[in-house]
């Protein structure tokens, strides 16, 4: 049986050849500097906080920490609460996120696109506005609960969601439904409706259709999904914290952050770390795993007919997807918009509030401290763009078109930062550079570094999906026709990548601008973000001046995945 | 520019190639085989996309399986086409040109010249992704034979389309390989692409090439009975060889004694032989050797002729037989064939 | 216009924002260096904070550039400091109070050094023999309540527990957060041993334990519970810049806990002169005036004068303080035994 329908063979693996030999060298070179990057500035610095958690007194290497973690049951109750919360989540995600992908995937309507970035935008947001939102909409006094006290004429708060696990697990839905959205959206739109028509005609409907025909396709999507969600999930620290309630729920990075608290000299919080890594670890391979096989999945089948969607809404069926519109209105847009329209006020006299556009005057006013804020976030944003842009998208193309064996493992291990939270590689930075012979702590560089770290995976699964996808007789047409490996890559590869590559720069912006924890270690008077502006505000009172920042943060990022889909691009 | 493919192995877990022909200057050869059979790996291996495990392919006597496959100036037609969609119908064109270093005023000739020469004059500007499938087939085509390519393969190219579509673009090959005559490896499943577009016919079957003739002689003298029940259609009856008297052969079979002139030196008096002659080499009448009395099963009205399905003693034997011919289902009939045209094949193994 | 001369117009606009955002912040690799630096908290160092005030004051009279900077909370203070022991980037480290004196002794990163300027303080506010850390405001702990909700506040920490209150009080983890810390010691210097059965009896009422005074004194003006742990000078910040008094500050029958604040010199700082001269500098009136209504604690000199709005920041009768030393030994135990209580 000939092989036909195989990736294209890396052009330089298993080269016996030695005229082949110089395809080696450009993956090599290609490889080079951001490999150089990532090892300066984020392994060092990881390694010189977790290092922490694998010495003993004396200095030399030892398990004995992470023994005596994995012994203690405090923590063990923390590492299987923290998994448990993540499953919990990670099923709500999903469950609230397959009804979403479906209308995505197989109807048309008008602002679709609106849609479609506004409900992305919760997942950059810094936890700070996330909570700020939640507790101004769910919470005893918030808009929800007012609302309906007012309704029914009750006294107390009829709805008491938050400081529960309800509430973390509801704040993690709203965080992470989008993803799961646009992985599965994406593959289920590949699927010709045909073989659901075909089903149908023979006598398939309903659930029975969804769960033979369709799940088995849209299987690898939502595992995929699933598995990236359970990741942010586990490392969930803002969210735990402020609306789980208190020291009863708590996760890994909880407790990391209350570590390092106590004492920047970490022993146990690094330990605690380590074992987040690995689990993370663990899950971002299954992760890649199952990526390859959803990308090879489905090809043609983007341009059919889809029918409009208010239609169907008007119809009995439609019934089930109104209330389900509704729920995730409140769930996932009230808060932020909530945040938005409390932005809008002034404190006169007396404690009372009044409609003003009074912060947004003191926030655009020139030369004040706001809008040196929301410069610098943009400046940051710029530049970690164009710098995770070529890191990720050379570390994508490496690795869609490697077939050594590990080289998944590898690419796991490129998809590292994910796994790590960004307070540990905050505290990193502050370790692993204090006798550095240039100042890199205090430094705007130094920011858009954590930044670009923190962002590059993003930028790699979005280049990712889109080279794997790309049909194999494309290069091979290319190779035919006399280009070599460095032509491949810039004349067909690239420009064919092109609008993946406009979505990895949008995240990539999202994700900069509403960067909080490592920003608050490494900033100073002069590199003040929006995320921070926001996070001193709170502590001063200032709430309506804080979700006034937060609201410019969320329109930067709507613009920014406005662009995506202007662009077209997909997470994989 | 010729090519040959000198004692190529390629071993797959479940599959083994195993190649050894050439295809000569300026000929069309058509590798013909049912699906699996290895021929676009046969393809991928020439083109460089995969390596052989032993053996070497060489171009005009130059040893090209060194060298990577964007340095080996072959032409290939994709069965998908493999347009670049970021590109327009002559940057398409013009790609090869430009990864080899010809001079922007040659390419943009050149472009012209090949959208001339496929009959898509002015398409120079069109997008790839709104043209109709024998356009980008035609497209493939052009961009395939820019460079000057010493070697061109055509992988299924005309699979995707409609049948009439099929037919014309199968004249427009044959007319542009012809004028260009550039040596052409064609692979196809479909036989009668084969006979129509071959100089040559290599089948192959699993991994190897059973035969490589013209198309006459394929279809007229198949080596073995593979080939000959690939190619058109066949009666075949079993039976024993009685007699052997230079190129004469008389096997005993259920449906009686059968003649043939065949070289039958490797069957010895006794061997199970399968006697194999095409319908449209019977007919009706007395007067002729080999003659099987039977009845008429089915029939097949094909306007310039029917296919008649006759069953003897149990027996399918299908006749290709004109119009004035027909005749009615149910009723005997008794036909003969031409002991020229049976072929000889051992028996069990087929 | 078309859309890509729109989105290049944009995208134009944006990366030259940004740039302009970028050159100044670029730009100070020109300044000279800074002739003093200090490590304080976050809203010591925002705009609306002390700093503003009183750096300026203190560069204009003695002539030189100092830079203060903002390194988290005050308990981030302390481990910053910690953590630069050996090539310390700061001279002063501000926001060392009572409670973590202990832990900043043994850790043996400050200086001492007594300024002629203590004797403007009270004895019982110098809170440090050693005088490595200089005290220069404080405060008491103290419930917050709102009026508008809640009409019959409770008067003790007893009272607390009464099940009216069931999940109406906010308070902090003493892990994290220097009221949290101050709470639970509060507890124990009035309950002793027994504190962990008072804890019990308090816990139906929290609503939630915060990490942080923000967050938590956040939810409390959302109106998410009507009661919270906080300084008994809260409520003049509402009445000074809301004029409302509708919050209001309880003392407590069994005492309020106190808190002092302190700053200190770093051993090993690059400028230990200018170091002192700031120390002495917090004790004088420039520095100490500027604290009521920036710091929004009293300042140690009892001789300044504080705001109108002061008025509703009750001064406590009875002021608790445990021991630094009975702190330090028993402090993570008592956590441990507090944290394993409030996870059930």
């Amino acid at each position: 049986m000939g092989k036909t329908g195989q990736p294209i063979e890396a052009a330089w693996a298993g080269s016996r050849r030695a005229a082949k030999g110089s395809a080696v060298i450009l993956p090599v070179l290609l490889l080079a500097a951001p490999v150089f990057f990532l090892l300066l500035f984020f392994y060092f610095p990881l390694g010189s906080v977790l290092v922490g958690g694998l010495t003993d007194q004396s200095g030399r290497f030892s398990l004995g920490i992470v023994a005596a973690l994995l012994g203690n049951p405090y923590y063990l109750k923390i590492i299987g609460f923290t998994v448990w919360q993540a499953i919990l989540s990670t099923l709500l995600s999903v469950l609230m996120g397959l009804p979403g992908a479906y209308l995505l995937a197989r109807y048309d309507f008008r602002g679709k696109r609106l849609i479609q970035a506004l409900t992305t935008v919760p997942f950059v947001l810094p936890s700070i506005i996330v909570v700020l939102g939640f507790v101004r909409f769910f919470g005893n006094n918030g808009v929800l609960n007012r609302f309906l006290a007012a309704l029914f004429g009750l006294k107390e708060p009829p709805l008491k969601v938050l400081y529960s696990l309800q509430a973390i697990l509801l704040a993690h839905a709203f965080y992470n439904f989008p993803i799961v959205v646009r992985i599965v959206s994406s593959l289920w739109r590949r699927i010709h409706p045909s073989t659901e028509e075909a089903a149908r005609s023979l006598g398939a409907h309903g659930f029975r259709l969804f769960w033979r025909v369709t799940l088995p396709r849209i299987l690898p999507g939502i595992l995929s999904a699933a598995a990236l969600v359970f990741i942010f999930c586990l490392l969930s620290f803002a969210v735990v914290l402020v609306l789980g309630g208190g020291p009863r729920y708590s996760t890994l990075e909880v407790e990391v952050y209350r570590l390092a608290k106590v004492s920047l000299d970490l022993k146990t919080g690094s330990a605690l770390s380590l074992v987040g890594a690995v689990i993370s670890l663990v899950f971002l391979y299954i992760y890649i795993k199952l990526q390859q096989r959803s990308s090879f999945a489905e090809q043609m089948a983007e341009d059919y007919e889809r029918p409009r969607l208010g239609a169907m809404l008007r119809s009995a069926q439609g019934v089930f997807y109104l209330l389900y519109l509704l729920l995730m209105a409140v769930v996932v847009l009230a808060p932020m918009i909530t945040v938005v329209a409390y932005s809008f006020q002034a404190r006169s006299g007396w404690g009372q509030q009044e409609v003003s556009v009074e912060w947004y005057r003191r926030i655009f006013s020139g030369g004040g401290p706001y809008l040196r804020a929301v410069l610098n976030s943009l400046f940051f944003a710029v530049m970690t763009t164009l710098l995770s842009l070529p890191l990720g998208t050379v570390l994508a193309y490496v690795g869609s078109r490697s077939r050594f064996a590990g080289s998944q493992l590898l690419e796991a291990l490129m998809m590292l930062p994910i796994g790590i939270s960004s307070i540990i590689l905050g505290l990193g930075y502050l370790k692993a550079y204090q006798n550095f012979p240039w100042k890199i702590v205090g430094s705007w560089y130094a920011i858009v570094f954590a930044h670009t770290v923190i962002a590059y995976p993003f930028v790699i699964r979005v280049a990712s999906a889109t080279f794997r996808k790309m049909k194999s007789s494309l290069p091979e047409a290319a190779r035919s026709l006399g280009a070599g490996p460095w032509q491949l890559f810039w004349y067909l590869e690239l420009p064919l990548a092109r609008s993946a590559l406009v979505a990895g720069a949008a995240f990539a912006f999202g994700i900069s601008v509403g960067e909080i924890n490592a920003t608050l270690m490494l900033y100073n008077e002069k590199l003040v973000t929006i995320p921070v502006m926001v996070y001193r505000l709170i502590g001063s009172y200032n709430f309506i001046g804080a979700c006034a920042m937060g609201s410019v943060l969320m329109l930067f990022c709507f613009f920014a995945f406005l662009i995506i889909d202007r662009a077209g691009g997909e997470v994989g | 520019m010729s090519l040959r493919i000198q004692t190529v192995e390629k071993i797959y877990p479940d599959f083994r190639l195993q190649l050894n022909f050439e295809v000569r200057q300026g000929e069309l050869l058509a590798l013909l085989g049912p699906s699996g059979c290895g021929k676009t790996t046969t393809l991928r291996l020439i083109a460089g996309f995969i390596d052989p495990d032993s053996g070497s392919l060489h171009m005009d006597g130059r040893r090209i399986d060194t060298l990577p496959a964007h340095r080996r100036g072959i032409g290939i037609v994709f069965q998908d086409y493999a347009l670049f969609p970021h590109l327009n119908v002559g940057d398409n064109i013009a790609f090869g040109t430009c990864m080899q270093g010809w001079s922007r005023r040659d390419s943009k000739q050149r472009t012209e010249e090949l959208l001339r020469l496929v009959s898509l004059k002015g398409y120079g500007k069109r997008k790839v992704t709104r043209l109709s499938g024998g356009e980008q087939q035609r497209v493939a085509l052009a961009r395939a034979l820019a460079p000057r390519p010493h070697l061109l393969l055509l992988d299924e190219p005309l699979s995707a389309l409609d049948a009439k579509l099929r037919k014309s673009l199968r004249k427009e090959i044959l007319r542009v390989q012809r004028e260009l005559s550039v040596t052409t490896l064609y692979v196809t499943h479909d036989q009668e692409e084969a006979l129509v577009l071959g100089d040559r016919i290599a089948v192959m079957r699993d991994g190897h090439i059973e035969q490589i003739d013209t198309p006459e002689r394929i279809y007229n003298r198949p080596r073995n009975l593979f080939v000959g029940t690939f190619l058109g259609q066949a009666n075949i009856i079993q039976g024993r060889l009685a007699e052997r008297e230079g190129e004469l052969a008389v096997v005993k079979t259920s449906v009686g004694l059968l003649k043939a002139t065949w070289p039958a030196e490797e069957f010895d008096v006794g061997d199970e032989i399968v006697v194999f002659f095409r319908p449209e080499h019977c007919s009706l009448g007395r007067d002729r050797a080999n003659r099987i009395r039977g009845r008429v099963i089915r029939k097949e009205y094909l306007g310039s002729h029917a296919l008649v399905e006759v069953e003897v003693g149990g027996e399918p034997f299908t006749l290709d037989l004109s119009e004035e011919q027909s005749l009615s289902v149910g009723s005997d009939v008794e036909f003969s064939v031409d002991p020229g045209r049976c072929c000889l094949f051992p028996a069990a193994r087929s | 216009m078309n859309k890509t001369q729109i989105s290049m117009l944009a995208a134009g606009l944006v990366l030259l924002l940004s740039l302009a955002a970028g050159a100044a912040i670029a730009a100070p690799a020109i300044e000279e260096e800074a002739e003093l630096v200090i490590y304080a908290y976050d809203s010591f160092v925002a705009e609306w904070g002390p700093a503003p005030k009183v750096i300026p004051k203190f560069e204009e009279t003695h002539g030189v550039k100092v830079m203060i900077i903002s390194v988290g909370d005050a308990g981030q203070v302390l481990n910053r400091a910690i953590l630069e022991r050996d090539n310390p980037q700061a001279d002063i480290v501000l926001g060392i109070d009572n409670n973590m004196l202990s832990r900043a002794l043994e850790e043996g990163v400050l200086e001492p050094y007594r300024s002629p300027n203590l004797k403007n303080v009270p004895d019982e506010l110098i809170f440090d023999a050693t005088h490595s850390v200089t005290p220069f405001d404080y405060g008491y702990f103290a419930f917050i309540y709102d009026s508008k909700v809640l009409e019959d506040p409770p008067e003790s920490l007893e009272e607390l527990t009464d099940s009216r209150f069931r999940k109406k009080i906010i308070v902090q983890d003493s892990r994290t957060s220097s009221p949290g810390l101050g709470f639970l010691l509060w507890t124990i210097a009035v309950y002793g041993e027994e504190y962990l059965e008072y804890w019990d009896r308090l816990r139906p009422n929290l609503l939630t334990i915060t990490d942080g005074w923000d967050t938590a004194y956040g939810m409390f003006t959302s109106g998410e519970a009507p009661m919270v742990l906080s300084y008994t000078t809260s409520p003049a910040y509402h009445v000074e810049y809301e004029q409302t008094e509708r919050y209001r500050a309880l003392l407590f029958a069994e005492g309020n806990y106190l808190q002092i604040e302190g700053m200190g010199i770093l051993k090993g700082a690059r400028h230990p002169q200018l170091a002192r001269s700031f120390i002495d500098f917090i004790l004088t009136e420039d520095f100490q005036e500027e604290i009521p209504l920036t710091n929004w604690m009293y300042p140690v000199d009892p001789t300044i004068t504080t705001p109108e709005s002061f008025r509703y920041a009750p001064k406590p009768e009875r002021s608790l303080q445990l021991p630094a030393e009975e702190v330090r030994k028993n402090q993570q135990r008592w956590i441990d035994a507090w944290v394993k209580l409030v996870s059930r």
